[in-house]
């Protein structure tokens, strides 16, 4: 597979959500959706194993989110790495790698979707994440950062995919 | 004139009935009735219409074969009877006798005593036996060096003098999905005792001239002189897989050269040795022929007090090697209390090297200098194959539980995970659609998984295929196909580590012969109650890949 092409993909349904502080599960018209507080940090996340297609090009973590009910503002998404791979991660403990960010404008329209992206170079920024390896993704919405300017609202995730950069 | 044919009784007894069947004259049996290491036994010669005094091995699925037919110097003819399990091909003056052994009189799987009983005095004191061999090479054990002893090496008295006989051209570097080789060990030949009536006891001189076809026991003059008959000769056939001597580990670096036949990642090196006293810290490595470090390549583990046994170690992050390539797996073990040996045969000349070395578990990288010997030691490594694509993946939650025994749910700090019992058989179903993108490559399944609590011992997973396909099974039953298994070490020294086992299952029958498009299941089990499964308290399985194997 070439570079650029989708790796992986979640729905809010595959969250493995942390013991606390993690955005809550929620349905708006049928579309199940992750709510992430506006006041305190939220998280979110998933485990997958990074397909052979993986050549080691990086990847993009795309966020598709709308607001819950604000149309304008800025929103701060982080996403962050932890290799679990073949004898490498105790999982009594977690590793997150350390967290890129990316700040994105709210739609006009709350139910708009938008698109975040956040870059991940290969290497450190990924855990060394290698093909093959199970692997875990954390999404936060960084709310108490002063970025995040869709104050007191939430926003809700859709869906994430992990692109080949 | 009608020619007279030898037969075996008419009537035998049920030890012979429940283990062989019996063709013509010929008693034929699988002594190991494993796909991957088939051992194949024929008393007799199933090519003659007539018994004769001969045994025939064969293993791998008879890849390779050595038959040992007693060469009868008396013109009489012989009468066949059996006692329990006891073939006997009785003449005047000598008796020839076959049996099995059991694992529990010799080890590993057991082996085949054959016995020449002398009921008087020979007109010779020198006993051949014709073989015929197909791919195996003969490599004498001599008596150990003095030299050797004060490095450690030990050599029991019936391996002195004795032949192990190893494949031609296999061993070292395994395939995952084929055969198992290990070190390409079929058997052992060992010193035959002699024994007289008395129960005076010597060792006779084996020789095995593979040139000539002839296998010789010469029973000293003297001994046969002044002994009381019958004397009983019995030359001993181990189905062993590893060195039957042994020399120490501990700040010993040892290396073994093996070339590879196609391009691979190593997952496992394996090693045969044992510890007399606590635990002991082993580290391997795999290394280039200019003994410069494979990247990825080191292991690291501590075996547990414990007699001779295989031990698997673990590539930290699976090196790729080249196809035809010479390569060493190079292994050190730490000092302390107590022993810690790794076992070998001589074997080829300047297969391998020693050089004392303070242990460490970082290996030296290159390695200078080292001390080249004939040994064939008991190391080898596994590989897997696969290069294809991810086809699909499983998470816990997509596990469709059997109705009972089934693996339970389970979260650990917050990763979901099944949960497979140590004591029960336990087993997790997930379904998926072949992607279209399947090329008929056959298909690897790699299981991640963790231990609940142990950093000991061993688990065995199987899995199996189960093609629902297009009008080709009916859902209101299972179809599963027989499950692959593999036996991987427990993660060591932290539970909690992530490890990853995988089964290569070839297109076709092994998959059910599921095609792209077509729906399936896969039913992962812990076997729980195989003997190889030592590992105590629950496995946590965390997710699933298929990837197309090539």
């Amino acid at each position: 597979m070439a570079t650029g092409n989708t790796l992986l993909q979640f729905s809010p349904l595959d969250n493995e959500p942390p013991s606390s502080s993690f955005a809550t599960l929620d349905v708006r018209n049928l579309h199940p959706v992750l709510d992430f507080d506006g006041a305190a940090d939220e998280s979110a996340v998933f485990t997958g194993i990074m397909p052979r297609s993986y050549a080691g090009g990086g990847v993009t973590v795309y966020i598709h989110f709308a607001a819950t009910s604000a149309t304008s503002g800025n929103v701060v998404w982080n996403s962050a790495f932890e290799r679990i791979g073949d004898g490498s991660q105790d999982i009594d403990s977690d590793s997150f790698a350390s967290a890129n960010a990316v700040t994105h404008a709210t739609s006009g329209t709350s139910g708009n979707v938008e698109i975040a992206s956040i870059a991940h170079t290969d290497g450190g920024q990924m855990d060394s994440v290698a093909a093959g390896e199970l692997f875990r993704l954390k999404i936060t919405r960084d709310a108490d950062n002063a970025s995040d300017t869709v104050d007191a609202t939430d926003v809700e995730l859709l869906g994430v995919e992990i692109k080949e950069t | 004139m009608d020619e007279k044919i030898t037969k075996l009784p008419d009537t035998l007894p049920s030890e012979i009935t429940n283990k062989y069947e019996v063709v013509d004259n010929t008693l034929v049996r699988d002594v190991k009735d494993a796909p991957k290491d088939r051992i194949t036994l024929e008393i007799g010669d199933s090519k003659q219409p007539d018994f004769k005094p001969q045994a025939k091995i064969m293993r791998w699925d008879n890849e390779i074969n050595a038959s040992f037919r007693y060469v009868d110097p008396e013109p009489e003819d012989p009468i066949i009877e059996t006692e329990g399990q006891v073939v006997k091909y009785i003449k005047p003056k000598v008796e020839w006798h076959a049996y099995e052994l059991d694992p529990s009189d010799l080890g590993e799987d057991g082996g085949l005593e054959i016995e020449l009983l002398l009921k008087e005095k020979p007109d010779t004191n020198k006993f051949d036996f014709t073989i015929q061999t197909k791919g195996l090479n003969f490599f004498y054990q001599p008596a150990l060096t003095q030299e050797e002893i004060d490095e450690g090496a030990s050599r029991p008295e019936n391996v002195v003098g004795s032949y192990a006989v190893y494949h031609a051209t296999k061993g070292g570097m395994n395939r995952a999905d084929g055969m198992e080789y290990k070190v390409g060990k079929a058997f052992h030949i060992y010193r035959p005792k002699v024994t007289d009536a008395d129960g005076v006891e010597t060792w006779g001189e084996l020789n095995v001239d593979t040139e000539l076809g002839i296998l010789s026991v010469t029973v000293d003059q003297t001994y046969l002189d002044k002994a009381t008959y019958p004397v009983l000769v019995d030359p001993t056939f181990g189905y062993t897989t590893a060195g039957s001597s042994s020399t120490t580990l501990e700040d010993n670096l040892i290396g073994t050269r093996f070339t590879t036949s196609e391009n691979g990642t190593i997952y496992n090196i394996y090693y045969y040795g044992a510890v007399s006293t606590s635990t002991k810290e082993v580290t391997a490595a795999l290394y280039n022929s200019d003994l410069t470090q494979v990247t990825n390549s080191t292991t690291l583990s501590t075996d547990t007090q414990g007699a001779a046994a295989w031990d698997q170690l673990k590539t930290n992050n699976h090196p790729t090697t080249s196809g035809s390539t010479e390569y060493v797996i190079a292994i050190l073990g730490a000092s302390g209390t107590g022993g810690h040996s790794l076992y070998y045969d001589a074997g080829t000349t300047n297969q391998s090297f020693t050089k004392a070395t303070t242990y460490s578990s970082t290996l030296p990288n290159p390695i200078t200098s080292p001390t080249n010997n004939n040994n064939q030691y008991s190391l080898y490594a596994v590989y897997d194959v696969s290069n294809g694509p991810t086809l699909c993946t499983f998470r816990p939650y997509n596990n469709e539980p059997p109705t009972s025994n089934y693996a339970t749910c389970d979260t650990r700090n917050g990763h979901p995970c099944l949960d497979f019992d140590s004591s029960t058989d336990e087993a997790a179903v997930f379904s998926g659609i072949l992607p279209r993108s399947y090329g008929g490559g056959g298909i690897t399944v790699y299981l991640h998984f963790a231990m609940t609590s142990t950093t000991a011992n061993a688990v065995v997973l199987t899995a199996s295929f189960e093609r629902l396909g297009d009008g080709s099974q009916d859902i209101d039953s299972d179809g599963f196909t027989t499950a692959l298994s593999a036996t991987i070490r427990s993660p060591g020294g932290i539970s909690g580590l992530v490890e990853s086992a995988f089964l290569n299952f070839t297109d076709g029958a092994e998959i059910d012969s599921l095609a792209a498009g077509e729906k399936f299941r896969l039913k992962v089990t812990r076997d729980a109650d195989n003997a190889s499964d030592t590992a105590s308290g629950d496995l946590e399985l965390l997710g699933i890949e298929l990837r197309e194997t090539s």
